[in-house]
Protein backbone atom coordinates (compact mmCIF):
# COMPACT_ATOMS: atom_id res chain seq x y z
CA UNK A 1 0.00 0.00 0.00
CA UNK A 2 1.34 3.40 -0.91
CA UNK A 3 1.54 6.12 1.70
CA UNK A 4 -1.14 8.18 -0.10
CA UNK A 5 -3.74 5.56 0.98
CA UNK A 6 -3.58 7.01 4.46
CA UNK A 7 -5.12 10.21 3.20
CA UNK A 8 -8.13 8.76 1.42
CA UNK A 9 -11.37 10.21 2.78
CA UNK A 10 -14.17 7.88 3.86
CA UNK A 11 -16.07 8.90 0.73
CA UNK A 12 -13.20 7.90 -1.54
CA UNK A 13 -12.81 4.66 0.36
CA UNK A 14 -16.50 3.84 -0.06
CA UNK A 15 -16.06 4.58 -3.77
CA UNK A 16 -13.17 2.13 -4.06
CA UNK A 17 -15.07 -0.51 -2.13
CA UNK A 18 -18.30 -0.32 -4.11
CA UNK A 19 -16.38 -0.31 -7.38
CA UNK A 20 -14.97 -3.67 -6.28
CA UNK A 21 -11.40 -2.44 -5.93
CA UNK A 22 -9.82 -4.91 -3.49
CA UNK A 23 -7.17 -2.34 -2.47
CA UNK A 24 -9.91 -0.86 -0.29
CA UNK A 25 -9.72 -3.93 1.95
CA UNK A 26 -6.04 -3.37 2.75
CA UNK A 27 -6.78 0.22 3.73
CA UNK A 28 -9.80 -0.81 5.79
CA UNK A 29 -7.67 -3.43 7.52
CA UNK A 30 -4.98 -0.90 8.41
CA UNK A 31 -7.51 1.56 9.75
CA UNK A 32 -9.99 -0.63 11.55
CA UNK A 33 -8.74 -4.22 12.11
CA UNK A 34 -7.49 -3.49 15.65
CA UNK A 35 -10.73 -1.76 16.66
CA UNK A 36 -12.87 -4.54 15.15
CA UNK A 37 -10.74 -7.16 16.89
CA UNK A 38 -11.27 -5.23 20.12
CA UNK A 39 -15.03 -5.54 19.73
CA UNK A 40 -14.88 -9.20 18.65
CA UNK A 41 -12.55 -10.11 21.54
CA UNK A 42 -15.18 -8.89 24.02
CA UNK A 43 -17.50 -11.60 22.73
CA UNK A 44 -15.15 -14.29 21.43
CA UNK A 45 -12.16 -15.72 23.32
CA UNK A 46 -9.33 -16.83 22.99
CA UNK A 47 -7.73 -14.36 20.60
CA UNK A 48 -7.05 -17.02 17.93
CA UNK A 49 -10.81 -17.66 17.75
CA UNK A 50 -11.46 -13.89 17.66
CA UNK A 51 -9.01 -13.56 14.76
CA UNK A 52 -10.84 -16.29 12.84
CA UNK A 53 -14.03 -14.29 13.32
CA UNK A 54 -12.21 -11.11 12.19
CA UNK A 55 -11.18 -12.86 8.98
CA UNK A 56 -14.77 -13.94 8.32
CA UNK A 57 -15.94 -10.38 9.09
CA UNK A 58 -13.60 -8.92 6.45
CA UNK A 59 -14.80 -11.48 3.90
CA UNK A 60 -18.39 -10.46 4.76
CA UNK A 61 -17.53 -6.77 4.34
CA UNK A 62 -16.24 -7.59 0.89
CA UNK A 63 -19.19 -9.83 0.01
CA UNK A 64 -21.83 -7.37 1.20
CA UNK A 65 -20.10 -4.25 -0.13
CA UNK A 66 -23.03 -3.59 -2.49
CA UNK A 67 -25.44 -3.50 0.44
CA UNK A 68 -23.63 -0.64 2.12
CA UNK A 69 -25.49 2.66 1.71
CA UNK A 70 -23.85 5.80 3.01
CA UNK A 71 -27.29 7.31 3.50
CA UNK A 72 -28.06 4.66 6.14
CA UNK A 73 -24.95 5.24 8.23
CA UNK A 74 -21.22 5.64 8.36
CA UNK A 75 -18.89 3.01 6.89
CA UNK A 76 -17.11 2.10 10.12
CA UNK A 77 -20.47 1.92 11.94
CA UNK A 78 -21.64 -0.53 9.28
CA UNK A 79 -18.47 -2.60 9.69
CA UNK A 80 -18.88 -2.58 13.47
CA UNK A 81 -22.44 -3.84 13.08
CA UNK A 82 -21.29 -6.75 10.90
CA UNK A 83 -18.52 -7.60 13.41
CA UNK A 84 -20.87 -7.39 16.39
CA UNK A 85 -23.72 -9.38 14.83
CA UNK A 86 -21.46 -12.11 13.50
CA UNK A 87 -19.59 -12.42 16.81
CA UNK A 88 -22.87 -12.77 18.68
CA UNK A 89 -24.03 -15.44 16.20
CA UNK A 90 -20.80 -17.36 16.66
CA UNK A 91 -20.88 -16.97 20.45
CA UNK A 92 -24.45 -18.25 20.60
CA UNK A 93 -23.69 -21.29 18.48
CA UNK A 94 -20.63 -22.06 20.62
CA UNK A 95 -22.40 -21.39 23.91
CA UNK A 96 -25.05 -23.74 22.69
CA UNK A 97 -22.58 -26.52 23.39
CA UNK A 98 -20.30 -24.96 25.99
CA UNK A 99 -21.01 -22.74 28.93
CA UNK A 100 -21.65 -19.06 28.40
CA UNK A 101 -18.45 -17.09 28.14
CA UNK A 102 -20.00 -13.71 28.73
CA UNK A 103 -21.65 -14.81 31.95
CA UNK A 104 -18.34 -15.41 33.62
CA UNK A 105 -17.14 -11.86 33.13
CA UNK A 106 -16.95 -9.92 36.35
CA UNK A 107 -18.83 -6.77 35.54
CA UNK A 108 -17.67 -4.75 38.50
CA UNK A 109 -14.00 -5.00 37.67
CA UNK A 110 -14.57 -4.66 33.94
CA UNK A 111 -12.63 -1.84 32.34
CA UNK A 112 -12.20 -0.63 28.82
CA UNK A 113 -8.60 -1.50 28.10
CA UNK A 114 -6.19 -0.13 25.57
CA UNK A 115 -3.78 -2.67 24.27
CA UNK A 116 -2.41 -0.72 21.39
CA UNK A 117 -0.49 2.46 21.76
CA UNK A 118 -2.23 4.81 19.42
CA UNK A 119 -1.96 8.47 20.29
CA UNK A 120 -5.28 9.55 18.84
CA UNK A 121 -7.32 7.01 20.77
CA UNK A 122 -5.73 7.21 24.21
CA UNK A 123 -7.67 10.36 25.01
CA UNK A 124 -10.92 8.61 24.13
CA UNK A 125 -10.22 5.64 26.39
CA UNK A 126 -9.50 7.94 29.29
CA UNK A 127 -12.68 9.85 28.68
CA UNK A 128 -14.72 6.65 28.48
CA UNK A 129 -13.28 5.48 31.79
CA UNK A 130 -14.55 8.68 33.35
CA UNK A 131 -18.12 7.68 32.52
CA UNK A 132 -19.86 6.32 35.61
CA UNK A 133 -19.65 2.53 35.84
CA UNK A 134 -23.42 2.00 35.83
CA UNK A 135 -23.76 3.69 32.45
CA UNK A 136 -20.72 2.02 30.93
CA UNK A 137 -21.98 -1.38 32.05
CA UNK A 138 -25.33 -1.18 30.28
CA UNK A 139 -23.79 0.30 27.11
CA UNK A 140 -21.20 -2.46 26.94
CA UNK A 141 -23.68 -5.23 27.70
CA UNK A 142 -26.12 -3.98 25.08
CA UNK A 143 -23.74 -2.92 22.34
CA UNK A 144 -20.73 -5.15 22.68
CA UNK A 145 -22.29 -8.28 24.14
CA UNK A 146 -25.55 -8.00 22.25
CA UNK A 147 -27.78 -8.54 25.29
CA UNK A 148 -31.38 -7.40 25.13
CA UNK A 149 -32.53 -4.85 27.68
CA UNK A 150 -34.54 -7.56 29.42
CA UNK A 151 -31.44 -9.74 29.77
CA UNK A 152 -29.46 -6.81 31.18
CA UNK A 153 -32.20 -6.09 33.72
CA UNK A 154 -32.08 -9.71 34.90
CA UNK A 155 -28.28 -9.87 34.91
CA UNK A 156 -27.79 -6.67 36.91
CA UNK A 157 -30.96 -7.20 38.93
CA UNK A 158 -32.37 -3.74 38.17
CA UNK A 159 -35.77 -2.79 36.68
CA UNK A 160 -36.17 -2.69 32.90
CA UNK A 161 -37.04 1.02 33.00
CA UNK A 162 -33.73 1.75 34.72
CA UNK A 163 -31.83 -0.15 32.02
CA UNK A 164 -33.59 1.85 29.32
CA UNK A 165 -32.86 5.22 30.90
CA UNK A 166 -29.26 4.25 31.68
CA UNK A 167 -28.60 3.30 28.05
CA UNK A 168 -29.94 6.64 26.85
CA UNK A 169 -28.35 8.85 29.50
CA UNK A 170 -25.07 6.93 29.24
CA UNK A 171 -24.81 7.35 25.50
CA UNK A 172 -25.72 11.03 25.74
CA UNK A 173 -23.08 11.57 28.43
CA UNK A 174 -20.52 9.71 26.37
CA UNK A 175 -21.33 11.88 23.38
CA UNK A 176 -20.91 15.01 25.47
CA UNK A 177 -17.58 13.79 26.83
CA UNK A 178 -16.23 12.96 23.40
CA UNK A 179 -17.49 15.75 21.17
CA UNK B 1 -44.53 17.27 19.05
CA UNK B 2 -41.59 18.47 16.95
CA UNK B 3 -38.18 17.29 15.77
CA UNK B 4 -36.51 18.43 18.99
CA UNK B 5 -38.76 16.39 21.23
CA UNK B 6 -38.44 13.45 18.84
CA UNK B 7 -34.66 13.61 19.21
CA UNK B 8 -35.03 14.01 22.98
CA UNK B 9 -37.31 10.95 23.21
CA UNK B 10 -34.28 8.62 23.31
CA UNK B 11 -35.24 6.55 20.29
CA UNK B 12 -32.11 7.60 18.39
CA UNK B 13 -29.92 6.31 21.22
CA UNK B 14 -31.83 3.01 21.11
CA UNK B 15 -31.42 2.89 17.33
CA UNK B 16 -27.65 3.41 17.41
CA UNK B 17 -27.34 0.77 20.14
CA UNK B 18 -29.23 -1.73 17.99
CA UNK B 19 -32.14 -1.93 20.44
CA UNK B 20 -35.00 -0.75 18.22
CA UNK B 21 -37.57 -3.03 16.61
CA UNK B 22 -37.51 -3.51 12.85
CA UNK B 23 -40.40 -1.08 12.52
CA UNK B 24 -38.67 1.61 14.58
CA UNK B 25 -35.39 1.09 12.73
CA UNK B 26 -37.11 1.63 9.40
CA UNK B 27 -38.84 4.73 10.72
CA UNK B 28 -35.62 6.28 12.04
CA UNK B 29 -33.89 5.62 8.71
CA UNK B 30 -36.83 7.11 6.88
CA UNK B 31 -37.00 10.22 9.07
CA UNK B 32 -33.26 10.82 9.02
CA UNK B 33 -33.45 11.04 5.24
CA UNK B 34 -36.02 13.79 5.55
CA UNK B 35 -34.72 15.78 8.50
CA UNK B 36 -31.08 16.85 8.52
CA UNK B 37 -31.28 17.48 12.30
CA UNK B 38 -32.14 13.82 12.91
CA UNK B 39 -29.44 12.61 10.52
CA UNK B 40 -26.91 14.82 12.26
CA UNK B 41 -27.86 13.48 15.69
CA UNK B 42 -27.73 9.85 14.51
CA UNK B 43 -24.30 10.42 12.98
CA UNK B 44 -23.01 12.10 16.14
CA UNK B 45 -24.16 9.08 18.18
CA UNK B 46 -22.59 6.71 15.65
CA UNK B 47 -19.30 8.60 15.92
CA UNK B 48 -19.53 8.21 19.70
CA UNK B 49 -19.89 4.42 19.38
CA UNK B 50 -17.09 4.35 16.80
CA UNK B 51 -14.84 6.21 19.22
CA UNK B 52 -15.78 3.79 21.96
CA UNK B 53 -14.74 0.92 19.67
CA UNK B 54 -11.54 2.73 18.73
CA UNK B 55 -10.71 3.07 22.41
CA UNK B 56 -10.63 -0.69 22.94
CA UNK B 57 -8.31 -1.79 20.16
CA UNK B 58 -6.61 -5.16 20.26
CA UNK B 59 -3.61 -5.57 17.97
CA UNK B 60 -4.04 -8.51 15.55
CA UNK B 61 -1.23 -11.08 15.08
CA UNK B 62 1.43 -10.19 12.54
CA UNK B 63 0.46 -12.63 9.78
CA UNK B 64 -3.25 -11.96 9.90
CA UNK B 65 -3.26 -9.07 7.41
CA UNK B 66 -1.87 -11.21 4.57
CA UNK B 67 -4.07 -14.15 5.49
CA UNK B 68 -7.21 -12.02 5.38
CA UNK B 69 -6.28 -10.27 2.13
CA UNK B 70 -5.60 -13.69 0.59
CA UNK B 71 -9.01 -15.01 1.61
CA UNK B 72 -10.57 -11.94 -0.02
CA UNK B 73 -8.63 -12.65 -3.24
CA UNK B 74 -10.10 -16.17 -3.08
CA UNK B 75 -13.56 -14.69 -2.62
CA UNK B 76 -12.98 -12.49 -5.69
CA UNK B 77 -11.97 -15.57 -7.69
CA UNK B 78 -15.20 -17.39 -6.73
CA UNK B 79 -17.23 -14.25 -7.45
CA UNK B 80 -15.81 -14.15 -10.96
CA UNK B 81 -16.80 -17.77 -11.56
CA UNK B 82 -20.40 -17.09 -10.58
CA UNK B 83 -22.87 -15.25 -12.76
CA UNK B 84 -23.20 -11.60 -11.78
CA UNK B 85 -26.93 -11.93 -11.04
CA UNK B 86 -26.42 -14.44 -8.26
CA UNK B 87 -24.30 -12.01 -6.29
CA UNK B 88 -25.29 -9.70 -3.48
CA UNK B 89 -28.47 -11.56 -2.72
CA UNK B 90 -27.15 -12.70 0.59
CA UNK B 91 -28.56 -11.14 3.70
CA UNK B 92 -26.59 -10.12 6.74
CA UNK B 93 -27.74 -12.20 9.64
CA UNK B 94 -29.07 -10.32 12.61
CA UNK B 95 -28.06 -10.82 16.18
CA UNK B 96 -31.48 -12.03 17.14
CA UNK B 97 -31.06 -15.61 15.86
CA UNK B 98 -32.50 -18.24 18.10
CA UNK B 99 -30.43 -21.22 19.05
CA UNK B 100 -31.88 -24.51 17.94
CA UNK B 101 -33.02 -27.05 20.45
CA UNK B 102 -30.35 -29.13 22.08
CA UNK B 103 -30.17 -32.79 21.15
CA UNK B 104 -29.32 -35.17 23.99
CA UNK B 105 -25.84 -36.64 23.61
CA UNK B 106 -25.20 -40.31 24.49
CA UNK B 107 -23.45 -39.31 27.72
CA UNK B 108 -26.43 -37.16 28.70
CA UNK B 109 -28.77 -40.09 28.10
CA UNK B 110 -26.58 -42.22 30.36
CA UNK B 111 -26.78 -39.59 33.11
CA UNK B 112 -30.52 -39.34 32.70
CA UNK B 113 -30.83 -43.11 32.93
CA UNK B 114 -28.61 -43.20 35.99
CA UNK B 115 -30.62 -40.40 37.62
CA UNK B 116 -33.84 -42.22 36.89
CA UNK B 117 -32.53 -45.44 38.41
CA UNK B 118 -31.34 -43.62 41.53
CA UNK B 119 -34.79 -42.03 41.92
CA UNK B 120 -36.44 -45.41 41.44
CA UNK B 121 -34.26 -47.04 44.12
CA UNK B 122 -34.94 -44.13 46.52
CA UNK B 123 -38.64 -44.36 45.77
CA UNK B 124 -38.83 -48.08 46.40
CA UNK B 125 -36.87 -47.85 49.66
CA UNK B 126 -39.09 -44.97 50.86
CA UNK B 127 -42.23 -46.99 50.20
CA UNK B 128 -40.90 -50.03 52.04
CA UNK B 129 -39.64 -47.87 54.91
CA UNK B 130 -42.75 -45.83 55.61
CA UNK B 131 -45.33 -48.41 54.71
CA UNK B 132 -48.59 -47.87 52.88
CA UNK B 133 -50.08 -45.07 55.07
CA UNK B 134 -46.95 -42.92 54.82
CA UNK B 135 -46.94 -43.53 51.11
CA UNK B 136 -50.36 -41.96 50.71
CA UNK B 137 -49.25 -38.85 52.68
CA UNK B 138 -46.32 -38.43 50.32
CA UNK B 139 -48.65 -38.81 47.39
CA UNK B 140 -50.92 -36.11 48.85
CA UNK B 141 -48.00 -33.75 49.37
CA UNK B 142 -46.75 -34.37 45.87
CA UNK B 143 -50.16 -33.59 44.52
CA UNK B 144 -50.38 -30.27 46.38
CA UNK B 145 -46.85 -29.36 45.23
CA UNK B 146 -47.90 -30.09 41.65
CA UNK B 147 -50.97 -27.90 42.12
CA UNK B 148 -48.87 -25.04 43.48
CA UNK B 149 -46.44 -25.37 40.58
CA UNK B 150 -49.33 -25.17 38.15
CA UNK B 151 -50.59 -21.99 39.80
CA UNK B 152 -47.12 -20.40 39.69
CA UNK B 153 -46.78 -21.30 36.03
CA UNK B 154 -50.15 -19.77 35.24
CA UNK B 155 -49.18 -16.55 37.04
CA UNK B 156 -45.85 -16.40 35.20
CA UNK B 157 -47.63 -16.84 31.91
CA UNK B 158 -50.10 -14.00 32.48
CA UNK B 159 -47.25 -11.73 33.65
CA UNK B 160 -45.35 -12.46 30.42
CA UNK B 161 -48.38 -11.63 28.28
CA UNK B 162 -48.88 -8.39 30.14
CA UNK B 163 -45.25 -7.42 29.56
CA UNK B 164 -45.54 -8.20 25.86
CA UNK B 165 -48.69 -6.13 25.61
CA UNK B 166 -46.96 -3.23 27.33
CA UNK B 167 -43.99 -3.35 24.93
CA UNK B 168 -46.38 -3.48 21.99
CA UNK B 169 -48.27 -0.43 23.24
CA UNK B 170 -45.02 1.49 23.78
CA UNK B 171 -43.97 0.74 20.22
CA UNK B 172 -47.29 1.90 18.83
CA UNK B 173 -47.03 5.12 20.82
CA UNK B 174 -43.51 5.80 19.50
CA UNK B 175 -44.64 5.27 15.93
CA UNK B 176 -47.56 7.62 16.42
CA UNK B 177 -45.21 10.28 17.78
CA UNK B 178 -42.93 9.90 14.79
CA UNK B 179 -45.78 10.27 12.35
CA UNK B 180 -46.89 13.42 14.15
CA UNK B 181 -43.38 14.86 13.94
CA UNK B 182 -43.35 14.21 10.25
CA UNK B 183 -46.75 15.70 9.52
CA UNK B 184 -45.79 18.95 11.23
CA UNK B 185 -42.36 19.28 9.62
CA UNK B 186 -41.41 22.16 7.37
CA UNK B 187 -41.96 21.38 3.70
CA UNK B 188 -43.75 18.07 4.26
CA UNK B 189 -47.00 17.70 2.40
CA UNK B 190 -49.63 15.32 3.59
CA UNK B 191 -51.36 13.72 0.62
CA UNK B 192 -54.37 11.52 1.28
CA UNK B 193 -54.94 8.89 -1.40
CA UNK B 194 -58.57 7.87 -1.47
CA UNK B 195 -60.07 4.56 -2.54
CA UNK B 196 -63.52 3.13 -3.10
CA UNK B 197 -64.16 2.81 0.63
CA UNK B 198 -63.06 5.01 3.52
CA UNK B 199 -61.01 2.07 4.81
CA UNK B 200 -58.78 2.23 1.71
CA UNK B 201 -57.29 5.64 2.53
CA UNK B 202 -53.51 5.76 2.33
CA UNK B 203 -51.16 8.65 3.04
CA UNK B 204 -48.12 9.93 1.18
CA UNK B 205 -45.72 12.22 3.03
CA UNK B 206 -43.84 14.15 0.41
CA UNK B 207 -41.22 16.71 1.31
CA UNK B 208 -40.97 19.57 -1.18
CA UNK B 209 -37.52 20.59 0.08
CA UNK B 210 -35.63 17.37 -0.63
CA UNK B 211 -38.15 15.34 -2.67
CA UNK B 212 -38.10 12.46 -0.17
CA UNK B 213 -41.27 10.42 -0.05
CA UNK B 214 -42.78 8.15 2.58
CA UNK B 215 -45.84 5.95 2.35
CA UNK B 216 -48.32 4.82 4.97
CA UNK B 217 -50.95 2.29 3.86
CA UNK B 218 -53.95 1.52 6.02
CA UNK B 219 -55.66 -0.97 3.76
CA UNK B 220 -55.85 -1.93 0.09
CA UNK B 221 -58.53 -3.98 -1.72
CA UNK B 222 -57.63 -7.69 -2.04
CA UNK B 223 -55.54 -8.89 -4.99
CA UNK B 224 -54.71 -12.29 -6.51
CA UNK B 225 -51.49 -14.12 -5.65
CA UNK B 226 -50.39 -13.61 -9.26
CA UNK B 227 -50.63 -9.83 -8.83
CA UNK B 228 -48.73 -7.03 -7.10
CA UNK B 229 -49.63 -3.59 -5.79
CA UNK B 230 -47.67 -0.87 -7.60
CA UNK B 231 -47.13 2.74 -6.54
CA UNK B 232 -47.09 5.52 -9.13
CA UNK B 233 -46.42 9.24 -9.19
CA UNK B 234 -48.09 11.32 -11.87
CA UNK B 235 -45.73 13.98 -13.22
CA UNK B 236 -46.80 16.21 -16.15
CA UNK B 237 -49.67 13.78 -16.88
CA UNK B 238 -47.25 10.87 -17.20
CA UNK B 239 -47.13 7.94 -14.74
CA UNK B 240 -43.75 7.29 -13.10
CA UNK B 241 -43.15 3.90 -11.45
CA UNK B 242 -42.34 4.17 -7.72
CA UNK B 243 -42.05 0.44 -7.17
CA UNK B 244 -43.96 -2.54 -5.83
CA UNK B 245 -45.80 -2.20 -2.52
CA UNK B 246 -45.46 -5.36 -0.46
CA UNK B 247 -48.01 -6.45 2.14
CA UNK B 248 -45.25 -6.12 4.72
CA UNK B 249 -45.39 -2.36 4.24
CA UNK B 250 -49.00 -2.16 5.38
CA UNK B 251 -49.54 0.01 8.45
CA UNK B 252 -45.87 0.94 8.54
CA UNK B 253 -44.18 4.13 7.53
CA UNK B 254 -41.93 3.17 4.61
CA UNK B 255 -39.55 5.13 2.46
CA UNK B 256 -40.23 4.93 -1.29
CA UNK B 257 -38.38 6.35 -4.33
CA UNK B 258 -38.07 10.12 -4.11
CA UNK B 259 -39.85 12.23 -6.74
CA UNK B 260 -39.54 15.84 -7.81
CA UNK B 261 -42.68 17.89 -8.49
CA UNK B 262 -45.33 15.15 -8.47
CA UNK B 263 -48.86 16.18 -9.37
CA UNK B 264 -50.48 13.09 -7.86
CA UNK B 265 -49.86 9.62 -6.42
CA UNK B 266 -51.73 6.37 -7.10
CA UNK B 267 -51.65 2.65 -6.32
CA UNK B 268 -52.85 0.07 -8.86
CA UNK B 269 -53.01 -3.71 -9.04
CA UNK B 270 -50.66 -5.06 -11.73
CA UNK B 271 -49.47 -8.50 -12.87
CA UNK B 272 -46.72 -9.97 -10.64
CA UNK B 273 -43.53 -7.93 -10.90
CA UNK B 274 -45.29 -4.72 -11.89
CA UNK B 275 -45.95 -3.02 -15.22
CA UNK B 276 -44.44 -0.19 -17.24
CA UNK B 277 -47.80 1.57 -17.40
CA UNK B 278 -50.56 1.52 -14.79
CA UNK B 279 -53.73 -0.49 -15.35
CA UNK B 280 -56.33 2.16 -14.50
CA UNK B 281 -59.15 -0.43 -14.38
CA UNK B 282 -57.56 -1.68 -11.18
CA UNK B 283 -56.89 1.65 -9.49
CA UNK B 284 -56.91 1.16 -5.71
CA UNK B 285 -56.19 4.64 -4.37
CA UNK B 286 -55.44 8.05 -5.82
CA UNK B 287 -54.50 11.41 -4.33
CA UNK B 288 -53.60 14.80 -5.82
CA UNK B 289 -50.79 16.98 -4.50
CA UNK B 290 -52.29 20.33 -3.54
Amino acid sequence: MGSTDQYLSEEQLVGLLTQGDSRAMGILYDRYAAALLGVISRIIQPQTAAEDVLQEVFVKIWKYRHQYQSSKGRLFTWMLRIARNYSIDVARSVNHRKQKVTDTIDLKTQKLGITRDKTDTIGVAEIVNRLAIEYRQVIELAYFYGHTQNEIAKKLNIPLGTVKSRVRIGLRELKKLMN
Amino acid sequence: MDIKSFIASGILEDYVMGLTSEQETQAVQCLSKIYPEILQEVQALEVTMENLALSMQVAPSAGLRNQILQSIEQEIATEQEQTPSSQSNSVITTAKTQSTEEKPTPSKINYLLLGFLVLLVIGISLITYYGISAQSTIANQQQSIAELEQKINALDLSLDTQREEQVELEEKLKLKKMQLAMVQAKGTKHIVMKGKTKKCESIIYWNALDASTCLFIRHLPPKKVSEDYQLWAIIDDKPVDLGIVSEGMFKELSMVKSVKKPDAFAITIEPKGGSAKPNLDKLCTFGKVV
